[in-house]
């Protein structure tokens, strides 16, 4: 035994180990290591050619929060990340928000987005894409839509969005005394450009993980749920219960989505043309849409990519009796010869106590993504 | 002290556990206790097979630090040769801290095992060994049903009831593949811990190429566990996807679905296609009095003997085994043909089902060496 450990004390030492070693003399940003919470999962999708640095992050989150991103200086077009993507509602605009009234956000030019905001959490595990239908994938053959970096130049151009374009936005960025120093400390180049204005984004983005509320917690033996969230938990766990685990996860899954696409029995007419299917070309993908994690739901009013439904209470309501019929239902939805699973108002309330036990309150006063002083 | 999910980590990440039980393996009650939360400190010495020994202590408090001896073998051409294996599982949610003191209480235990084990471990002769020879093996899984190729989405099958139906999703572990030699004794695959995952929606699944050096000689069939045995079936043991999405709730058991299998159905009565989910994994018992209290649990893997499928490992070369799925077999048997309009649209909370099915599971497969 005395040998396992002697064994072990150095296995341990050489496991916490980080890299620190700089790339080059002049050049030479500060290697950032993601810290892997309690059993979530350890493959990350971070890009080889934009390793995750302090330099970046930093820059990145101001980026995040300078409106001048839009390439505008005028306060009526300026439009950043954080115009919709509010920390005090995990990243996104929520229902309250003060210009968006319902939480459906719209373009410096008021045109709507397609959709309703989704999670902007633990995105660095994602490896199914981008956006509801995950068309912002590796292997999309369309070269510019592949990683979360290109998002950022997608958010610019787009008319439901920023409405400007790429040239404007780094000449900006470039012409404002303090960013080409940060571009040259996260990028070896104090050149501003649109590559490397999305990379620092999405470095900043990827460092956005939730994941100590109340449940995870529990997980770690921490603390005790009550009875009512305990009741939750196992109509959550159940496939003769609520029967959420199979495509929102669990204690298996701490990420609380499998971040696969699911027709989920909302609709019998399908018109989008958003959805998986758009995207797959599988006719089963019909209607389909991510699962998005259930993580921080307290702040993320409206749900369902069209923001159909206002509080949990009516998506509890929905998967307990509203369920509507089609042949592209996913087979999980194993309860639509129900319309639904038929929870009662108090197994309704259980639920909702164990989901509100997803709640990190911390995350959404984190000082480390708040907005920093700009140049 | 030590943070203890920091220091866990080590242990979740090196999933260090022992390989081997032995088919017939019997656990313990204290294990199943372990999963009801009760404290308990067991000494159990378990299965003494004809190659596999199997001692397990089990002490707990929350949890467990389990510790096996097991024999393996190594296969040359002439000989078998039998070594002991040690090894020590700490499993989740063990306070490190008290480490020492637990050592300390099963440290008799220990000596006493070791006395045990250890008279009975011989060294080998001084004969410098023959020259192992080696070839490999790679392993296709096909899945077919009534000698089709599988086709997802498609409304093309029909069970023994004139029911219709589609097959959605297909995915599975099989693990501890064993190739048993002409003449006794079996070697099992080791690489990736023995297991393998297949999603009939991922081509790369569909192959797996095992590191492992095969002894050459001949062989006369093969064997595996279809789903994870109760040694293997460890809750987080896969923090990552597409394996991650298999748990199994740990209320109901825990570890990993053996199977999904999800297809959707009609017939001239229900026109709109409606959901089966035939999803294995650990049973549940339930109290008959509180429908709601699970009693216990059930074990439900097992194992598929294919045993027309001799083949003969060549020194330097590989192999092909062609496993294909008879996915007809899952819903026509024999032994259970099962009327899909009849059955629930889940089953994991029903063990009769999930045990009919598992028998159904015994012929589903087919093998072809290439």
């Amino acid at each position: 035994m005395k040998k396992f450990i002697l064994y072990i004390v150095p296995l341990l030492a050489l496991v916490s180990c980080k890299k620190t070693e700089p790339s080059g003399p002049s050049f030479q940003p500060t290697p950032y290591t993601i810290e892997i919470p309690f059993r979530f999962p350890t493959q990350l999708n971070i890009p080889a050619d934009n390793p995750m640095t302090v330099e970046g992050i930093d820059l990145g989150r101001k980026l995040f929060y300078d409106g001048r991103i839009s390439g505008s200086t005028h306060p009526d077009s300026m439009m950043t990340c954080a115009t919709c993507h509010l920390q005090s509602r995990s990243f996104e605009c929520g229902m309250d928000h003060p210009k968006f009234t319902g939480g459906h956000p719209f373009g410096v030019t008021g045109i709507p987005t397609p959709h309703f905001m989704m999670p902007m959490i633990n995105l660095v595990w994602t490896h199914t894409g981008y956006l509801w239908n995950g068309r912002v994938y590796p292997d999309n053959p369309a070269s510019g839509i592949r990683q979360l970096e290109d998002l950022v130049w997608m958010a610019i151009v787009a008319p439901h969005e920023m409405n400007s374009d790429t040239n404007k936005a780094k000449a900006l960025i470039q012409s404002i005394p303090g960013y080409p120093e940060l571009f040259e400390k996260a990028f070896g180049s104090s050149t501003v450009t649109a590559k490397n204005m999305g990379r620092a984004i999405a470095q900043f983005v990827r460092t956005l993980i939730s994941a100590d509320s109340k449940f995870d917690h529990y997980l770690r033996g921490q603390v005790q749920l009550t009875p009512e969230e305990l009741h939750g938990y196992v109509l959550f766990m159940t496939e003769e219960g609520g029967d959420c685990f199979h495509c929102h996860g669990g204690e298996g899954n701490p990420l609380f989505t499998t971040n696969l696409f699911y027709n989920n029995g909302k609709d019998s007419v399908f018109t989008d043309p958003r959805d998986r299917y758009q995207v797959s070309g599988d006719p089963s993908d019909i209607g389909a849409y991510k699962a998005p994690t259930l993580r921080n739901l307290i702040f993320t009013a409206p749900y369902m990519h069209d923001g159909r439904f206002k509080t949990i209470d009516e998506v509890l309501d929905f998967y307990s009796s509203g369920l509507v019929w089609s042949s592209y239902v996913n087979p999980l939805m194993h309860h639509i010869s129900t319309g639904g699973n038929q929870l009662t108002a108090d197994e309704r309330a259980s639920m909702k106590a164990f989901l509100l036990t997803l709640t990190d309150s911390a995350f959404v006063i984190n000082p480390a993504f708040a907005m920093p002083d700009l140049p | 002290m030590i943070d203890q999910p920091e220091c866990l980590k080590f242990f979740h990440q090196k999933d260090n556990f022992p390989e081997t039980f032995g088919r017939n393996a019997k656990w313990p009650e204290s294990f199943h206790n372990r999963r009801l939360g009760d404290k308990s400190f067991t000494l159990w010495a378990g299965h003494f097979g004809t190659n596999v020994l199997n001692i397990m202590i089990i002490c707990s408090k929350k949890d467990v630090i389990l510790i096996t001896f097991h024999t393996e073998f190594s296969q040359t051409k002439h000989r078998i040769r039998n070594f002991v294996v040690f090894k020590i599982f700490i499993q989740s949610n063990f306070d490190m801290t008290s480490l020492p003191r637990t050592c300390l209480k099963i440290f008799p235990g220990l000596l006493l095992i070791i006395g045990l084990v250890l008279p009975g471990c011989k060294k080998d002769n001084n004969e410098p060994d023959p020259t192992p020879s080696f070839g490999g093996i790679s392993i296709q899984f096909n899945h077919h049903f009534k000698g089709v190729p599988l086709i997802l989405d498609s409304l093309a099958w029909s069970d023994d009831y004139n029911n219709s139906f589609e097959i959605n999703e297909l995915q599975y572990f099989i693990s501890d593949i064993r190739l048993h030699l002409h003449g006794g004794g079996a070697y099992q695959v080791a690489t990736d811990d023995g297991i393998h995952y297949v999603d009939a929606r991922i081509p790369e699944s569909h192959q797996w190429y095992p590191a492992d050096q095969i002894p050459q000689g001949e062989y006369d069939s093969l064997s595996f566990t279809f789903g994870l045995s109760a040694v293997k079936n460890l809750s987080n043991r896969f923090p990552d996807p597409p394996e991650r999405d298999m748990f199994w709730p740990e209320l109901l058991g825990g570890g990993y679905h053996y199977m999904k299998l999800n297809s959707k159905w009609k017939n001239d009565t229900v026109p709109e296609l409606r959901p089966f989910m035939m999803h294995l994994g650990i049973g549940q018992l339930y109290d008959p009095e509180k429908p709601d209290s699970i009693i216990g649990y059930v074990q439900n893997f097992f194992t598929v003997k294919l045993d027309n499928s001799s083949f003969t490992i060549e020194a330097g070369k590989q192999k092909t085994l062609v496993m294909t799925m008879n996915l007809e077999h899952w819903y026509n048997g024999p032994p259970n043909a099962f009327n899909l309009a009849l059955m629930p649209m889940g089953i994991m909370q029903n063990q009769p089902m999930m045990h009919a099915v598992c028998l159904n599971g015994r012929g589903v497969f087919s093998v072809k060496i290439e």
